[in-house]
């Protein structure tokens, strides 16, 4: 394996997670792919930026909290690794499952290996109004 | 008005007999701070004649961990037996407010929804 696939096995694990999120089955696979620090960040598709682990971990579990069978189904295409020594960078597409809209948001993640991890340290994702508003509908039906 | 927490994070509650109950809530809560949040606005609803009216300004209030959202799950189930006849809630973020409204939709007590801040002074 490269370390470019490398890269983009550590960044898909985190989309792979984000679908677990919304088909209900946690945000284990979430926390899996990130670094939890303070200095990690989040830019959220609603426009709200999360600074540090301990605030970004509720916002997925906000959204795991939604979570069902049926609200999954988001895919990932065009997915690009571009690595600097220890550090890495992933573009893609992120098509979000039907039932949270079926937008497509670009999006960037920034990835640092430490003990020969490739961790999440960065994300960035396209507004997405459509999945704010499926969102707050599941919220609101409780 | 009680006042806990700091500039970065924290709430506010003020309780003015002709007026309600006033809260404003910003930034990350601390597990101390949440766990202070209920008895701190149950409080304030018990010194209310009833039929006062509470309102949450929570427009720079970030997504809150466990314990922030068990205390605003007590606020929202006990408030209206304590003889308050309306709960609003101001927020901006989109998320805060997605936690929110699963949190009164679970509650099942009525809130009204605003938006931005309804400018409830955090020092004064």
């Amino acid at each position: 394996m490269t370390i470019e696939e490398e890269v983009l096995a550590a960044a898909m694990g985190f989309y792979e997670g984000i679908d677990d999120m919304t088909s209900g089955r946690g945000v284990g696979r979430i926390e899996a792919a990130w670094e939890h620090g303070p200095r990690v960040t989040a830019g959220h598709p609603s426009g709200e930026w999360s600074q540090g682990w301990d605030e970004i971990l509720p916002g997925f579990q906000i959204f795991a909290s939604l979570g069902r069978p049926d609200r999954g189904g988001s895919r990932v295409r065009s997915m690009k690794a571009h690595v600097y020594g220890d550090v890495a960078y992933t573009t893609c597409l992120f098509i979000a499952a039907p039932a949270f809209g079926g937008e497509t948001l670009a999006c960037t993640n920034v990835l640092r290996r430490v003990d020969g991890a490739w961790k999440i340290i960065h994300h960035h994702a396209d507004k997405a109004p459509a999945m704010g508003a499926a969102a707050e509908k599941f919220a609101r039906e409780g | 008005m009680e006042k806990v927490g700091d500039a970065l994070a924290g709430f506010s509650v003020d309780s003015v007999p002709s007026d309600g109950v006033k809260v404003s809530g910003w930034g990350f809560w601390s597990v101390e701070i949440a766990s202070a949040f209920a008895g701190a606005v149950l409080e304030a609803c018990r010194s209310q004649a009833r039929g006062a009216t509470l309102t949450l300004d929570l427009a720079d209030l970030k997504p809150m961990r466990e314990e922030g959202q068990q205390s605003l799950s007590r606020v929202l189930r006990a408030a209206p037996g304590l003889g308050i006849s309306a709960i609003s809630i101001a927020t901006t973020n989109p998320l805060t407010r997605l936690q929110l409204v699963r949190l009164a939709s679970e509650s099942g007590t009525a809130v009204r929804w605003l938006s931005g801040s309804t400018a409830v002074a955090r020092d004064a």
